[in-house]
């Protein structure tokens, strides 16, 4: 006894469970009538078993799921409404640190022609009035950092623009409104730089209270001490970071602690290891007085061209 | 306009990595891969207008990124981008498969190699359906079918596959 067609198309519905319950339902008790009363011939039967066979061979493609985290959250509105990517805030200090570029330029040839380098990291404030008038408009719940290609080139493309001009550095940071830049060792070689973006953002929205992100780049498997400032209720972040290229991503062995005039050093602090990629990874909770901030970061390696 | 809900792109985010993963044919570019199509999509929402299935709309921005990659990376290489060397890529890929499953291995490399053989109008039905894992109603909105006909396609692709499987297996058996 053979099925008809319209039968198996049934059949092979069943295994990818695309029938409805009742016709799912129906084609069972159909195939065990076909059981029980030809027993000499279930080709329904062997026809289910192939099929099912078939199904289970690929499951091994169906499971296959990434190897790191995809962004896919809700993103903030800009004032004019707009719905735009989660690296709008990167954007920020991307253009924060365009804007201090001159700035920090002429203060390191300055240095340079007054004299030795400076060896300590310097506070840079820059110009860009505009972009903290732009985020002071940037509220909403949990902002998304997504690095996109544009943006990691976007930043490759600043480093590279500070060290034409201040040589070559040990690490560098900024936020929306400051840049801080530590010079490397003189003599010695830099090794490959690594950026990581590090976000801060209060685990619950209100009493305005906004987020900070900060554009860091360091060196591979050099560690750095960078004092972030001006970070939500805390005067100052101290950062302590080892960043080290590893599988195509990022580890990062980070310490994070407070130091502000509500808070005596060391009572907010956070400490850990992460293996990182473009995607945002929370790195954990930091409780800085009754503000309790995510911190989230995501890092790679500044390829040269 | 109509804006989707983030929870129904995170519904789809694996779904985007494995047709990424099909036509890049490597775990971290298709991650890279996905990751800009939710960005692209993302920064899309206000265009999408919800006359389309998301699921098609996102198939397509993610087809879309994982071929602009391709033409960025392997455009010195004049790499092909069609479905024969998308499952030669994913039978390399078979190939750091652990030891101890080589022999659900050979059946799975079995069913690849069937796929690439397959009529082009059923190989696509099957790989939305079996292998990127889309319903038979999204893979009816991605190809422009109706649910139907991607069933008969689904159903005949199953049906050759069985029966090369089966001889195969057949004449490999004393």
């Amino acid at each position: 006894m053979s099925l008809s067609e319209e039968k198996e198309i049934l059949l092979s519905q069943l295994v990818d469970h695309e029938l409805p319950a009742d016709q799912a339902n129906q084609v069972l008790a159909g195939i065990l009538d076909q059981l029980a009363d030809v027993l000499d011939d279930t080709e329904a039967g062997r026809r289910l078993k192939d099929m099912l066979q078939l199904r289970q061979t690929l499951s091994a493609w169906r499971q296959q799921e990434p190897p790191g985290a995809i962004v896919a959250l809700p993103l903030p509105r800009s004032a004019a409404g707009t719905p735009r990517a989660g690296g709008r805030a990167m954007s920020l200090a991307v253009a924060a640190v365009l804007g201090g570029i001159l700035v920090a330029g002429g203060f390191y040839l300055g240095g340079r022609l007054g004299g030795g380098r400076p060896r300590t990291p310097i506070a840079l404030q820059s110009a860009n009035s505009a972009v903290q008038a732009e985020q002071a408009a940037h509220e909403g719940p949990r902002r998304v950092i997504v690095v996109t290609p544009d943006e990691r080139r976007e930043i490759a493309r600043v480093f590279a623009l500070h060290e034409s001009v201040a040589g070559p550095l040990s690490w560098y940071v900024a936020d929306d409104s400051t840049i801080q830049v530590a010079p490397a060792q003189k003599g010695e070689r830099p090794q490959q730089p690594i950026a990581v973006v590090l976000r801060l953002e209060p685990a619950q929205w209100g009493a305005g209270k906004q987020g900070k992100t900060y554009v860091i780049v360091c060196r591979n498997n050099d560690a750095a001490s960078i004092d972030l400032p001006q970070s939500l209720m805390a005067k100052t972040l101290h950062l302590r970071l080892l960043s080290t290229e590893s599988n195509g991503g990022v580890n990062i062995q980070y310490v994070l602690a407070a130091d502000g005039s509500d808070l005596a050093p060391g009572d907010a602090a956070l400490a850990g290891r992460r293996h990182l990629g473009v995607g945002q990874t929370a790195l954990g909770q930091l409780a800085m007085n009754e503000c309790l901030v995510n911190v989230d970061a995501s890092a790679w390696v500044l390829r040269d061209k | 306009m109509t804006q989707f809900p983030a929870k129904d792109l995170t519904a789809h985010v694996s779904k985007m990595y494995r047709v990424a993963l099909r036509i890049v044919g490597s775990p971290e570019a298709a991650q890279e891969v996905a990751q800009d199509a939710c960005v692209r999509a993302l920064q899309g929402a206000g265009q999408f207008d919800g006359r389309a299935a998301l699921a098609t709309w996102l198939h397509r921005i993610t087809v879309n990124c994982a071929h602009d990659h391709l033409r960025k990376h392997r455009q010195a290489e004049g790499s092909r981008t069609d479905w024969d060397s998308e499952i030669m890529g994913m039978l390399a890929m078979l190939e750091s498969t652990p030891a101890q499953r080589a022999e659900q291995s050979e059946t799975y490399r079995l069913a690849l190699k069937s796929i690439a053989a397959l009529p082009e109008d059923c190989r696509s039905a099957f790989m939305l359906t079996q292998l990127d894992g889309y319903s038979y109603d999204e893979a009816a909105a991605i190809e422009s079918l109706s649910r139907g006909t991607v069933a008969s396609r689904v159903f005949r692709a199953r049906k050759i596959l069985m029966e090369q499987m089966s001889h195969h297996l057949a004449g490999e058996s004393p």
